[in-house]
């Protein structure tokens, strides 16, 4: 999949990643690769301006810590952050559910 | 190669320098880590690194992702930060909007050929205006009072109290003779170019050096 096609989707799906647990940005986008079957391809360096985004939004929050003797951010979804997640969730079923209706074969 | 792509990364990025630097670890600690998994997984160092370069995303592509997040705050919080392109560009327009100005006196003086002090305005705010826009930093100061805009030292301190107590003084000595609003302007704004470009040369004169600023 295209970059470009990730575009109003990929806040919701970094949310969904770090609901598993507070997680640093290469295993974000680990899990994003594995999760999605390696459907979302995107330029890697372009997460952490999402991440930062969503941090200032307050869905996200973060904290150094040292791993292999390197800092590494981690971050962590906030309450606001869960309840963000809930109605992406939501309005990507409604978006789904239309989308998925017009384009099922004979219903135009 | 690493080193290089980050100097590439931080050559683009504006931005606080916080922000930007907290963006570069992130990137340096991503890179070391897809490094040693690509190694891990029987790559010679070489074509790891080239790998972990290649999906990590060509530094133009990761700036501008990343600038953009930022916003309009972006671009004013680099216009503030010492060295950026934005902070560069904040004396040149300065200079001129100050250089247009001058419009207004002339307009003024070829409307009255004998308001000579129109005249004079004009030359006043042109010659601030080229000196603002002209501006540069040098590479051997002979002082360090400034780091980009915000003073560094007690005496960086003083000449802004001493530059702002100028201003003050001079719009309240304008003022106290003025008859009208527009008259209060028309000679308080070639003073403040003037005040302006003194400042330019004091903060700039007297700046950190742009290698060390820039390390």
């Amino acid at each position: 999949m295209k970059p470009e096609q990730l575009k109003g989707h990929l806040d919701g799906l970094l949310l969904a990643i770090v609901e598993a647990g507070p997680a640093h940005g290469y295993a974000i986008l680990e899990a994003l690769w594995q999760k999605s079957g390696g459907v979302f391809d995107l330029p890697e360096g372009t997460i952490y301006p999402a991440l930062h985004r969503l941090e200032r939004a307050g869905y996200l929050e973060s904290g150094w810590s040292e791993a292999a003797g390197r800092q590494r951010r981690v971050y962590t979804l906030t309450p606001a952050g869960r309840a963000a997640l809930a109605q992406a969730r939501t309005d990507w079923e409604q978006f789904a559910r239309g989308v998925g209706t017009v384009l099922a074969p004979g219903a135009a | 190669m690493i080193e290089l792509y980050l100097a590439n990364l931080a050559r683009r990025l504006r931005g606080p320098a916080a922000w930007r630097s907290r963006l570069l670890a992130e990137a340096r600690d991503h890179l070391l880590e897809a490094i040693d998994r690509y190694e891990a997984a029987g790559m010679s160092h070489e074509d790891a690194e080239a790998q972990a370069l290649r999906r990590f995303g060509e530094a133009r592509v990761v700036a501008r992702a990343a600038n953009r997040s930022l916003g309009l705050w972006g671009w004013c919080a680099g216009a503030i930060e010492p060295w950026t392109k934005e902070a560069a560009m904040v004396p040149r327009v300065l200079g001129a909007a100050f250089a247009l100005t001058s419009v207004y006196y002339l307009a003024w003086y070829a409307a009255h050929p004998g308001a000579t002090g129109s005249l004079l305005a004009a030359l006043v705010v042109i010659g601030s205006g080229v000196s603002l826009v002209l501006q540069g930093r040098p590479a051997q100061p002979r002082a360090v009072w400034f780091h980009g805009v915000y003073p560094s030292a007690p005496q960086g301190w003083l000449i802004v109290v001493l530059l702002l107590g100028l201003t003050v003084g001079a719009f309240i000595g304008v003022d106290s003779n003025a008859h009208s609003v527009s008259d209060t302007l028309g000679t308080f704004v070639p003073l403040l170019s003037v005040i302006a470009a003194i400042a330019g040369k004091l903060v700039y004169g007297l700046g950190e050096p742009a290698a060390r600023a820039a390390s």
